[in-house]
């Protein structure tokens, strides 16, 4: 599913969009995410229709296979779960957007220091701040990096590296 | 020799603070800290231990043998897909056999494994009410307990259990704001001592991983030409590096390390390339929170095991050196 999210987002090289693109044609469950990725997209967008600009990124990668872009429809029984998923990816991504125009406007320059009591206070009253929906292979690598100098390490040897090697393996992709 | 060093600040403390009657339960918590530090490095133990951060519990089995001089450590992920950990020194090396990915890194330029140093031991008090509590028993041993509460909402409280004889940590535990757990470490099963060998802290894909593929990278310290200008109380830079990866060319990535003595910031600072994922703002992983903005043509990242205010003033004040 990282895959077909990554191709949405234009993320893939040519040839990996190629494989994605083959392997969306033969696996239904490719086909659902594909299908439900943008259905979810759409609605956050209050459009039925998918984004221009998306497609624009997309079409070069899919001009090998023209027929995903015609995508079957997806049964409403079979997608309860990578709905549930998506949707708080997408809320997450709002969350963001919503965290980022915050530190926009702070009444300064865009890197002026910030006030912590504000952010924590913004932090609390959002309920929650988005969690990381599917693990990026990069912030992976980050963490495990970011482990070997923490103090945690020094007191309980590798057992903290536990927070960062148990991922799965679409994580390591 | 570090040890040495340690335990004399460990008894300064104790020399220099008794006037106060409240600092000495202080200074002896203190080296409590010390000695969990220290027993974490030179003890030999075998044990499973469980992880539990939200929702989520796992377990895992540990093994740490000193021999000559040289730590050796081996850790195993018993749920979900099968991980190992191996270290030697500050060479790690992580199996992955589902994938067949080793994961190997080797630390150059400080020759320590992360330890905490006196300075930052003593660092500790001004930011965290550091005291001995109870006694109480965790998988077998009567363990000392250990608090240390934030002066600031800037990190995490923390819970210490430490084993009465011998100091090793048998049970620890991060608090949020509410006292609420955010992750917790705990033995279910240890065996201090007794008989450990090589054998044991070998992996399990020794032979069977020649063909798997192998990520190799490496940290130097270097000079990274950028500065973070609005660092919180209490969190000092302990390290600044350059990571590059085996086979792969560029400048690196940039890593800087800052740590108030227990908890650990890192700020991550890569140059942008077409296929990164350009997302800014902040994301929770487990107990981590993550911030990533974009400076310039860089993307920086900032992640720590402390409240989302800290990485975010921190990322919000990286900047260039001119």
């Amino acid at each position: 599913m990282e895959r077909i999210s990554a191709l949405m987002d234009g993320e893939l090289d040519d040839q990996e969009a190629a494989h994605t693109c083959s392997r969306l044609k033969n696996e239904a469950e490719l086909a659902d995410g594909w299908a439900t990725y943008h259905l979810i997209g759409d609605v956050l967008r209050g459009e039925r229709l998918c984004d221009p600009a998306l497609l624009d990124r997309i079409r070069p990668a899919l001009e090998a296979e023209p027929t995903v872009l015609a995508p079957r429809r997806v049964s409403p029984l079979q997608r309860p779960r990578s709905i549930a998923l998506s949707a708080a990816a997408s809320a997450a991504g709002v969350a963001v957007v919503a965290w980022l125009a915050f530190f926009d406007h702070p009444g300064g320059t865009a890197d002026a220091p910030i006030a912590p009591a504000r952010v924590a206070g913004a932090v609390s009253d959002a309920g929650a701040v988005p969690n990381l929906a599917r693990a990026d292979s990069t912030v992976n690598e980050y963490l495990f990096a970011h482990q070997q100098y923490a103090p945690s390490t020094a007191m309980q040897g590798v057992a903290p590296f536990m927070r960062t090697v148990s991922l799965r393996e679409d994580d390591m992709r | 020799m570090r040890f040495g060093a340690l335990a004399a600040v460990g008894a300064a403390l104790a020399v220099a603070l008794p006037v106060r009657a409240d600092s000495l339960p202080q200074a002896d918590a203190l080296e409590w800290l010390t000695r969990i530090t220290t027993a974490a490095r030179q003890m030999n133990y075998a044990g499973t231990f469980v992880y539990q951060h939200g929702e989520s519990v796992e377990t895992s089995k540990i093994v740490h043998l000193a021999d000559g001089g040289v730590e050796y450590e081996k850790l195993e992920v018993l749920d979900g897909p099968p991980r190992e950990v191996l270290r030697t020194n500050d060479q790690l090396t992580t199996f992955y056999p589902d994938i067949r990915l080793i994961r190997s890194e080797k630390r150059k330029g400080r020759r320590s494994f992360p330890a905490l140093l006196p300075e930052q031991i003593t660092n500790i008090t001004d930011h965290y009410e550091v005291r001995k509590a109870d006694v109480e028993r965790i998988a077998g041993f009567d363990a000392q307990v250990l608090v240390l509460e934030p002066k600031d909402g800037l990190r995490y409280g923390h819970k210490f259990w430490a084993d009465m004889a011998t100091g090793l940590l048998v049970k620890a535990k991060m608090m949020g704001d509410r006292h609420q757990a955010i992750e917790q470490f705990t033995f279910t099963q240890l065996a201090i001592g007794g008989r450990i060998g090589r054998d044991d802290v070998r992996s399990r894909y020794e032979s069977s991983s020649a063909e798997w593929r192998t990520d190799r990278s490496d940290a130097k310290p270097a000079e990274s030409g950028w500065t973070i200008r609005n660092v919180p109380p209490g969190f000092r830079k302990v390290m600044e590096m350059r990571r590059s990866k085996q086979g792969v060319d560029g400048p690196g990535l940039i890593h800087i390390v800052f740590s108030d003595g227990l908890a650990a910031v890192s700020v991550f600072i890569e140059p942008t390339s077409a296929r990164m994922r350009l997302s800014e703002g902040l994301t929770v992983q487990g107990a981590f929170h993550i911030f990533t903005r974009i400076v310039g043509d860089h993307r920086v990242t900032v992640l720590g095991e402390t409240p989302a205010v800290t990485v975010t003033q921190i990322a919000q004040s990286v900047t260039p050196k001119r």
